[in-house]
């Protein structure tokens, strides 16, 4: 659906996906300063790292010298996309909402994913690895046949599941037993 | 040299484990490369797993098996759907879909194995004629070359990285710092583990590749349903005319000769050697207007540099231990699993396994020419496979491959948080790979940096040194060039909103 131009103070059209990007951008180069002076403090805090060591730079050269590039490149990336978003007008206003909501709506599957390899991960010391699986792998082969059902239909289903099934079977055997892998 | 090729045909070329493993890696290789959604990358990193239980020859014979199928695959889902299935086969599909549209679709299909194949030898040969001099060379350098070149390695990614360069530096600097969490291997110290006995060992290689090209690559393809595609059905005639086809060996080893030199240069990878060579190929034509309209001339001359550059990669990464591209930087994942670190020190001390991997290589070759010849209408219906089952198979193998390193369960949870940064920086269009890279290099650079200074005790020697300092300001320019040609092109264009000088803007 088309919508009427974001315009800027400036009143010029304004590309509202950009402007989320430099949001993101913003927010990352922020995080990953204040990573950085965090990750900074707790290196320095550390005696073990820190001690003089002859000639050997030590273990905190590294560490050290990253840090400092992570944190300032950082605030460059922070301090950069929020003056572009400022001089833009990008960032706010009606369209930078819709996007955002249509951004977070596109979230909520991997987020998903992501709880349920987590439950996973705590699960197996209970089911074992086999039965985690199988329902892990036929559960998503499920729920992705039916966010597809309307080009697969119930058959999609029914093969999605019966393939997940499969190639959990597959894969066990071939690891366990196979390859020797304790699972 | 010779003595240990001919040991390695009659101890893998000949043994028949080694041929069945090279069969299977070539039609799972094939089979992945076709399917949109995944790359030769993301194959490598979730079959490499499988490899664990094997010998390292085996494993190499397997894993350059998918590595050389998976780029010839891409190529079948291009000229039948129009989608590449692997990033080395986006400028085939420019002239195979058109070609497959006027029911050529076999004789496309086979243009790109026939091209796929001389481009795949010559790369062979460049690196089996190259590869020892590099080496001998190299074996003069010392730690602050080696510095150098890790350096070089990692700001050439961030040149060839697609997007903005300043971004890929950033990546490449948080995969370095990734790569020092654990034990320090000097001095035994442990850093950044918070007190976590699992930190201890550090963040392993594997899930974190695994993570970053598999599991990211689900979650970006789950976001939304899947979509319908049109294939191409009806393949038609498989051979083309012998007429047609005799003119276009100019172009295959055009193409080849490019691939195998953008290949061999460290972070360059398969997409910039076929743009080159199609564009080479387009100014070169008498008719240059046919291309894009279904011109043979642009199916075999990208898909010969695609496959070559396969060989080109394997230059750096067994002479320098540098990653060719993100593919052998899984590579050297592997090898490092199986307790080789790859680098100039192989062809004195692991000769066998250098000549190894060459015979590797060419079965590869040789046998994805067989098998797809027989099997390419076959394989053309594997596109049509669930979604469904393909991602859950996808996902389960990353936390299986990922498990299997350590037998850790953490390692599932770290390939877990790999994949949501993956994710997260596929979608503000921050390069994923320079991380990865970073993991690989970044203990290389270290070690070699603190023993450049225990050794020398100045830190002048950088500069002092003609090789070091030369590799050392190319990585400059490597990174800087972009950049202010970035904000050159920005001031010429007329002042607009969103077209202000940037570092994060495309380059």
């Amino acid at each position: 659906m088309l919508q009427a131009p974001i315009l800027n103070p400036r009143g010029c059209a304004v590309d509202t996906k950009n402007g989320n990007r430099l949001w993101a951008h913003a927010v990352s180069g922020a995080v990953l300063t204040v990573l950085a002076v965090v990750l900074w403090m707790h290196l320095m805090s550390d005696p073990a790292l820190t001690r003089p060591r002859g000639r050997d730079p030590g273990p905190a050269f590294q560490p050290a010298i990253s840090l400092v590039l992570m944190g300032v490149f950082g605030l460059f990336l922070a301090v950069a996309s929020f003056w572009r978003m400022r001089r833009e007008g990008g960032a706010s206003g009606e369209g930078f909402a819709v996007q955002a909501r249509a951004e977070l709506k596109r979230l909520a599957l991997p987020a998903v994913m992501v709880l349920s390899l987590v439950l996973f991960v705590l699960l197996v010391p209970f089911v074992g690895f086999l039965l985690a699986s199988i329902v892990f792998t036929t559960g998503w082969a499920v729920f992705l046949a039916l966010q597809d059902y309307a080009m697969v239909g119930r058959r999609g289903v029914i093969v999605g599941a019966i393939g997940a099934l499969l190639s959990a079977g597959f894969l066990y055997v071939m690891f366990r037993l196979v390859i020797g892998i304790p699972l | 040299m010779g003595e240990f090729i001919l040991q390695a045909i009659f101890e893998v070329a000949l043994d028949p484990w080694a041929i069945a493993l090279c069969i299977i890696g070539v039609i799972i290789g094939t089979i992945l490369g076709a399917l949109p959604g995944i790359s030769s990358t993301m194959a490598l990193a979730v079959l490499m797993p499988f490899t664990f239980g094997m010998s390292i020859e085996n494993a190499m014979v397997f894993l350059l098996a998918v590595f050389a199928s998976s780029v010839y695959g891409g190529s079948i889902s291009a000229i039948l759907i129009n989608i590449p299935g692997t990033p080395g086969s986006i400028v085939t599909q420019l002239d195979g879909y058109p070609m497959a549209r006027k029911g050529r679709a076999g004789e496309a299909l086979t243009y790109a194995l026939i091209a796929s194949t001389v481009g795949g030898l010559l790369g062979w040969i460049a690196l089996v004629l190259v590869a020892p001099l590099i080496a001998s060379a190299a074996l003069s350098f010392q730690s602050p070359e080696y510095a150098a070149i890790t350096v070089f390695g990692l700001a050439m990614l961030a040149y060839v990285s697609p997007g903005s360069t300043f971004l890929a530096v950033i990546a490449g600097v948080v995969g370095v710092l990734i790569a020092t969490v654990g034990f320090d291997a000097t001095t035994d110290v442990s850093r950044f583990t918070f007190g976590q006995p699992a930190l201890q060992a550090g963040l392993g290689i594997v899930p974190a590749a695994v993570g970053i090209f598999g599991l990211a690559e689900v979650f970006k393809s789950i976001e939304s349903g899947g979509e319908r595609v049109e294939a191409v059905k009806k393949l038609g005639r498989i051979f083309p005319p012998w007429a047609e086809a005799k003119k276009l060996w100019p172009m295959q080893l055009r193409g080849s000769m490019i691939g195998a030199f953008v290949g061999a240069v460290p972070a360059a990878g398969s997409a910039i050697a076929v743009t080159v060579s199609y564009a080479i190929e387009k100014r070169l034509s008498r008719n240059p207007e046919r291309f894009g309209q279904g011109s043979p001339e642009g199916v075999v001359a990208p898909e010969s540099a695609n496959t070559a550059a396969v060989g080109g990669s394997l230059i750096p990464m067994i002479t320098l231990g540098i990653p060719g591209d993100t593919m052998t930087a899984v590579l050297i994942g592997a090898l490092l699993i199986h307790g080789l670190r790859p680098g100039p020190m192989m062809f004195t001390q692991n000769m066998d396994f250098v000549a190894a991997i060459y015979v590797a290589l060419a079965m590869a070759i040789v046998f994805t020419l067989l098998v797809c010849l027989i099997g390419n209408k076959y394989f053309a219906r594997i596109l049509s496979m669930p979604r469904a089952v393909l991602l859950s198979g996808v996902t389960l193998l990353c936390i299986i491959g990922s498990y299997a390193v350590r037998n850790s369960m953490f390692d599932v949870l770290v390939m877990t948080a790999f994949g949501v940064l993956g994710y997260a920086m596929n979608r503000i269009n921050i390069p994923t790979a320079p991380v990865i890279f970073g993991l690989v290099l970044g203990p290389i650079l270290e070690t070699n940096i603190r023993r450049t200074m225990i050794v020398y005790n100045d830190w002048g020697v950088f500069l002092e040194r003609p090789i070091t300092l030369t590799i050392l300001i190319l990585s400059v320019v490597a990174v800087l060039f972009p950049l202010i040609q970035d904000a050159r092109n920005k001031k010429r264009q007329p002042a607009q909103a969103t077209s202000s000088a940037h570092p994060t803007d495309q380059s």
